[in-house]
């Protein structure tokens, strides 16, 4: 109504304007028809306002002229046949133009909007394509996209799963569905889009629909192109798990033959009929069937409590347990295989409480101790020191490097390439000793490299001292 | 030493078999069941003098084989288990098992279990002066001397004490310690027990980290050294 208002009002002025221009000239000279001077006038009405007030302005000019400039004055009334042909070609003239380049107009409107919409669009793509993470900019898109089409409100839903989700909405969203918008791929459908209306209440226009299947597109793709990415990450997992899993077996299936090959020979050689032993001889097979075999239980038991760690089943069952205790039992029943390092053992004359899992802590120690003999200077001895809530493990031998520090309690991480062993052993340590709450470091001493097992002190506190008050009673 | 019928529960037929032959060059005789249900009917129709039995078995486990045989026979039970397997163990001697062996487990351990345990059941009854490398407790005279030294103990600490040596060689529980010599209601404080080993430990000149006389059965509870070990 008020374009109308304003259309009425400046087709009105014009006309006035020119009639009194035309008024001004007849007073003073007699000439012609000057229809032809509203024509300008015409003109640039319809090229600033379109079409209507050029056809006001055209039929106000009419009425005016006549009324005024025709003989007879003042009246509708038209005798001449002339002026009847002048003013039906100024009405004639005043419609084509005012047509015409209203006509323009609109055409370059259109190319405005036109050009917005695809900035808009075009924005859009590159927030699909530069953000990594879709999901946390699916608001602002949508919010970006409702005000660009003055949308007052758009919601998007993804399937997931075979369900249809709602994964974001414009700022403010307004209810109810006008339009619904499929984002396909092919034959598939990814997602849609819910339009609920025009802001100003109008329609849809074809230009808003082109934008939004264009938008719906630009998602489907981006959805499928971050449905690849996330198969590459989970097949890269497997196959990451896979090289684990085919590495941990040929490391196990050494590991395992070894003292297998070391019992089977020996059994075989015991059981050869003509074969006789002098009972020392017989005692040293026996002997290595007994040493192999415990080799080999030592092995399955850190088989087991890597496939604990690995599916977080590893639960140390906690009680206080005196850390020296757990170090001598290691120490004894390592000493006979340790290749004739001395395992030394700091700290046994006194307590040492800890809260810890005994069987997962004795593990702890014997891979440590293990490691230690494995790396240490022939015959050199291996000291373990006990204090509150800390075991060192040292030996004496070649440093580790940074870089290694950086590896080695990695799974199967196997040292210098001729190192034996599974490479499981220290990345149980870590494990059961995370899972205690505690840490393990690596320090490079003057003599070799020190193991520190630090475990969590502050419970120590909630201990009761040893006292005699239920002893009283 | 005692010959005795041996019942052996075990799924697993190399295992059974290898124990038949050793216990049988012990002098014992064998009967061998497969499962938990066959073990607590040859339990009750054979009448063994010592049941072995397999905590992880088909069909009927080893813990509830336990307390089924319980119900009728006051056979000892040792029980054979895993590592991992604390918690079942606990239960299989708070529920009437004398006596545990982890797998894989050498046999002189479990000869010596199987004499403890059989000299509790059949032997004679045992002598009221306890005496093993040095330590003599002398039950009657409640006195203690270590290497000919006279050890003075509070009455909580000897309540402790007498009850390993009563019991010389077999485990007993934390909560089964506790109970005698606090009461039942003390059965979970294990901290008391810890300390009260602590000290014991010290009177008798053991070592904090290689006991001689109490020694730890990691998780289950304390075991005193029996003479019967060695054979």
């Amino acid at each position: 109504m008020r374009k109308l208002g304003g259309d009425v009002g400046l087709s009105l002025a014009v006309t006035g304007l020119v009639s009194l221009a035309i008024g001004g000239v007849l007073s003073r000279w007699s000439i012609g028809n000057l229809t032809i001077l509203y024509i300008p006038g015409v003109l640039w009405l319809a090229a600033a306002r379109g079409r209507g007030a050029a056809l006001l302005a055209s039929a106000e000019a009419f009425l005016v002229y006549d009324w005024f400039f025709v003989v007879p004055y003042h009246t509708l009334e038209v005798r001449d046949p002339q002026e009847w042909l002048a003013l039906s070609v100024l009405l004639l003239v005043a419609l084509a133009t005012g047509e015409a380049s209203a006509l323009l107009r609109r055409q370059a409107q259109q190319l405005a909007e036109h050009d917005r919409h695809t900035q808009l669009l075009y924005d859009l793509s590159t927030e699909m394509t530069v953000r990594e993470n879709l999901g946390g900019v699916f608001d602002q898109m949508l919010s970006t996209l409702a005000a660009g089409l003055g949308l007052s409100g758009v919601r998007l839903y993804i399937w997931r799963d075979g369900k249809r989700e709602l994964s974001g909405s414009s700022a403010g969203a307004a209810a109810g569905t006008l339009y619904r918008l499929p984002c396909r791929l092919g034959d598939v459908e990814l997602a849609d889009i819910e339009v609920a209306g025009k802001a100003q209440g109008e329609g849809l226009t074809d230009d808003d629909l082109r934008v939004l299947h264009g938008f719906a597109n630009q998602l489907a793709n981006a959805l499928e192109r971050r449905r690849l990415e996330k198969e590459e990450q989970l097949n890269q997992v497997l196959a990451e798990a896979n090289r684990a899993k085919n590495s941990l077996l040929a490391a196990v299936s050494h590991d395992l033959r070894t003292p297998l090959a070391a019992i089977k020979a020996s059994a075989t050689s015991l059981l050869q009929p003509e074969a006789t032993f002098d009972p020392a001889g017989r005692r040293e097979f026996l002997a290595a069937i007994n040493r192999e075999s415990d080799r080999l239980d030592r092995l399955v038991r850190n088989l087991l409590d890597m496939s604990r760690i690995e599916s977080g089943a590893l639960s140390p069952s906690l009680e206080w347990h005196n850390l020296s205790e757990i170090a001598a039992d290691v120490i004894d029943r390592l000493q006979p295989v340790s290749d004739g390092h001395e395992l030394l053992l700091e700290g046994e004359d006194r307590e040492f409480l800890a809260h810890v899992d005994y069987v997962q802590m004795s593990q702890v120690l014997t891979n440590l101790l293990d490691n230690a003999i494995r790396h240490g200077a022939p015959g050199a001895p291996v000291r373990v020191a006990v204090s509150d809530g800390h075991i060192a493990v040292s030996n004496h031998g070649r440093h580790i490097s940074e870089e290694e520090q950086e590896h080695i309690f990695d799974r199967f991480y196997r040292g210098d390439g001729n190192a034996s062993g599974t490479g499981l052993g220290l990345a149980i340590a870590k494990g059961v000793v995370e899972a205690h709450g505690g840490r393990i470091r690596i320090e490079n001493t003057a003599e070799g490299v020190t193991f520190h097992v630090e475990l969590p002190t502050a419970e120590l506190a909630a201990l009761p001292e040893p006292r005699q008050a239920i002893a009283a009673t | 030493m005692t010959s005795a019928r041996i019942l052996v529960a075990d799924d697993e037929p190399e295992i059974r078999n290898l124990l038949k032959r050793t216990l049988a060059v012990h002098g014992h005789t064998v009967e061998l069941a497969e499962d938990g249900v066959e073990a607590v009917e040859k339990a009750s129709s054979w009448r063994p003098d010592l049941i072995l039995l397999d905590l992880a078995m088909p069909r009927m486990g080893g813990l509830s084989a336990c307390q089924r045989i319980r119900e009728f026979s006051p056979a000892p039970i040792i029980v054979l288990s895993v590592m991992g397997e604390e918690q079942d163990k606990v239960r299989a001697l708070d529920s009437g098992a004398d006596d545990y062996v982890t797998k894989p487990f050498g046999l002189e351990e479990l000869l010596a279990r199987i004499r403890v345990a059989l000299r509790r059941s059949m032997g004679p009854p045992p002598p009221r002066v306890f005496s093993c490398d040095g330590l003599v407790v002398d039950l009657d005279a409640r006195r203690i001397t270590v290497q000919g030294r006279e050890v003075h103990l509070t009455p909580i600490e000897y309540e402790v004490l007498s009850h390993l040596v009563v019991n010389a060689g077999r485990v007993l529980t934390h909560s089964q310690i506790l109970s005698h010599a606090w009461g039942p209601e003390y059965i979970t404080e294990l901290q008391y027990l810890r300390s009260f080993i602590g000290q014991l430990r010290k009177k008798l000149g053991d070592s904090a980290a290689r006991p001689h006389f109490i020694l730890t059965e990691p998780g289950v509870g304390y075991r005193l050294r029996s003479p019967d070990w060695d054979g």
